[in-house]
């Protein structure tokens, strides 16, 4: 079955300076079938947001290919490429800098509408079931982004990305930073989209929770490198990969803790990833003298469950 | 011994342009005893929690006016008065935001350090290792946006420490932060205030509150609803929105709470949580409940028996 979309081996490096790699992305492949949602983890700086990009188009990798139905991307022109466009969509990570602040609510719904050029007569419409989707009254159409709450204008880039009725949407940390009963109502909210309106996400985010209530599969990702990927029960009830262990470590507890510490004492900041090598090396607590030298190759435990690390090969 | 902070009956009002000054924070008590204690102030957005901490520092923002109450740190009153801040600290929710970009980490360090009577580069130094920030030397030099957001934030936290206060103040610390970085950040809080530092932890999030807190203080609508030791309120909540906030953590399958928080034009009458609450009666739409303060914790509910002072409804 050929899959949704699917990023072969992709290399993307910036000209950066500062504290962020500029290695981007390192030779990253990731599969989502239709309908299979995925879980796209890992920290700031570790690429996954450009790994959505780079997937939608919205960034040419340096090498690699993405593939959009079996096509590679840089094939489309003209009437494919606005379709592949049309039903690929994103919801950007801050509202601040997706919403247009000179426009209306309903003209940022009208946007898209306009673009791919929808008669003007259905565009009413479009918009008012839009709005109904997640739960947005229609008396806010006249106001601007700056009169919503965080949760609302949230709701409302979720609703700019449905207009079109996409196959897939790529969600780039849709609840970070909102309260844990808002997070609660949008990915309730997303869940029951997810279902109705028959959308694939790509859900990035760095918080294993939000990625477990929606998708079916996770993708670790650490320094431009997936290192672990599999079913989401599998990978959170068995993580392979040390990275993996440690993010579900660093979870908060769900009540205080009896008696004293749980485990890690505050550790420093952690160093640069090698050149060569494993990209966890530098925070790694099960590094071996190995770790330095080569990369590590993947491997699958069942289930389509595999990671990358030297410690799980088979002696 | 005086309590490190204590807060009685706070009431601030909220006034949009030239139209009528409507009570938000009514009625507030809190209190810090223990030098190092961790109190966690936990509600949504719009609750009023940022508002109370900015009280202390007589800082509260324009349309905002303190209409009663007292403030008292180490057992002096500092209400309406910028009096407390050279014994307070306050680390902000987004250290990207804080942190001046033009200038170096160093000279912003200096700055606190030269405040509090402290010279030279060896209180600096000392200040980012506190906070277990690598290479503390090449640091000093660094400008703000050279550093993550996780390094930030300690920076911040080292500029709070270099002050030596008796109060730290966080608000929302680690909401931006990464999960992994968010935990050792935590954990940094905990253990780099000395013995006579206590903290006032402000955050949305119960897991936060499960890590840190000793005593947790729940607020909703401007009104402190219920206080309690933190195993307390974990195990046996009893107002009825600190049991749904419960059920929106993630183990409990992330239940959302129905409706939305009031604003602050136009809150509901009597409780402000009448109309989202489960265990509605008739009264609460008119009356503020009075207090029940059993065996150490305080709740504000009309399903309890009252103890005690009934809550002036004040100008409303």
């Amino acid at each position: 079955m050929t899959p949704l979309i699917e990023a072969r081996s992709v290399y993307k490096t910036f000209a950066g300076r500062g504290a962020f790699p500029a290695r981007a992305l390192q030779g990253v492949s990731l599969s989502l079938t239709a309908g299979e949602s995925t879980g796209l983890v890992g920290e700031t700086g570790s690429g996954k947001s450009t790994l959505g990009k780079v997937m939608l188009g919205l960034l040419a990798p340096d090498h690699g290919d993405v593939l959009a139905g079996g096509r590679p991307l840089s094939a489309l022109h003209g009437r494919e490429l606005a379709d592949f466009r049309r039903r690929f969509q994103m919801v950007f990570q801050q509202t601040q800098g997706s919403l247009n602040p000179y426009f209306s609510v309903e003209e940022i719904l009208r946007e898209p509408l306009a673009v791919h050029r929808i008669p003007s007569a259905e565009h009413a419409r479009r918009v008012g079931e839009a709005l109904a989707s997640v739960h947005l009254l229609p008396e806010i159409l006249s106001k601007k982004p700056r009169q919503l709450s965080g949760g609302q204008r949230q709701r409302l880039a979720i609703a700019r990305s449905l207009i079109l009725q996409p196959s897939m949407v790529v969600l780039d940390e849709p609840v970070s930073g909102l309260d844990l009963s808002v997070q609660a109502q949008l990915l309730e909210m997303l869940a029951g989209l997810q279902e109705c309106m028959r959308l694939t996400y790509l859900l990035i985010s760095h918080d294993l929770d939000v990625v477990a209530r929606l998708c079916a599969r996770i993708a670790v990702l650490v320094a431009g490198r997936i290192v672990e990927s599999g079913p989401a029960g599998d990978v959170l009830s068995a993580p392979l990969h040390p990275y993996t262990k440690r993010l579900l470590a660093a979870r908060l507890p769900d009540a205080p803790r009896d008696g004293e510490e749980g485990n890690a004492e505050s550790e420093p900041a952690r160093g640069e990833p090698p050149e060569a090598g494993c990209p966890f090396l530098p925070g790694c607590p099960e590094r071996g003298e190995d770790c330095a030298a080569e990369a590590p190759p993947w491997v699958e435990a069942q289930n389509g469950h595999g990671a990358a690390c030297l410690r799980l090969r088979k002696p | 011994m005086d309590p490190v902070l204590e807060v009685e009956n706070l009431g601030i009002t909220y006034r949009r342009g030239k139209g009528p000054a409507v009570p938000f924070i009514q009625g507030l008590d809190l209190v810090l005893s223990a030098p190092a204690e961790i109190f966690c102030l936990v509600g949504e957005s719009g609750s009023g929690k940022t508002l109370t901490a900015l009280a202390l520092f007589d800082a509260l923002p324009p349309g905002f006016e303190r209409f009663s109450g007292r403030i008292r740190l180490c057992g002096e009153d500092i209400t309406g008065s910028a009096k407390g801040r050279d014994r307070m600290a306050y680390v902000f929710q987004d250290p990207g935001a804080a942190l001046n970009p033009v200038f170096t980490v160093g000279r912003q360090l200096a700055g606190v350090a030269r405040s509090r009577g402290f010279a030279g580069r060896a209180p600096l130094l000392d200040a980012l290792k506190a906070v277990s920030l690598p290479y503390p030397e090449e640091r000093l030099m660094s400008y703000p946006h050279e550093l993550s957001g996780g390094m930030q934030q300690r920076v911040l936290i080292a500029m709070a420490l270099l002050s030596r206060p008796r109060l730290m103040v966080a608000d929302e610390p680690t909401t931006s932060l990464d999960l992994t970085v968010q935990d050792r950040i935590l954990r940094l809080l905990k253990e780099s205030r000395g013995a006579g530092t206590a903290l006032l932890l402000i955050t949305h999030d119960f897991g936060v509150v499960a890590e840190m807190a000793a005593r947790v203080g729940v607020m909703y609508a401007g009104r402190l609803v219920e206080t309690a030791p933190v195993r307390d309120l974990f195990n046996h909540p009893l107002h009825p929105y600190t049991r749904l906030l419960l059920e929106a953590r993630p183990s409990r399958g992330m239940k959302p709470i129905p409706g939305e928080a009031p604003g602050l034009t136009r809150p509901p009458g009597g409780c402000p949580f009448h109309p989202r609450c489960p265990d509605v009666l008739p009264v609460c739409h008119t009356v503020f409940p009075a207090e029940f303060s059993p065996d150490g914790r305080t709740v504000f509910c009309h399903l309890y028996p009252s103890t005690g002072k009934a809550i002036d409804a004040g100008l409303g």
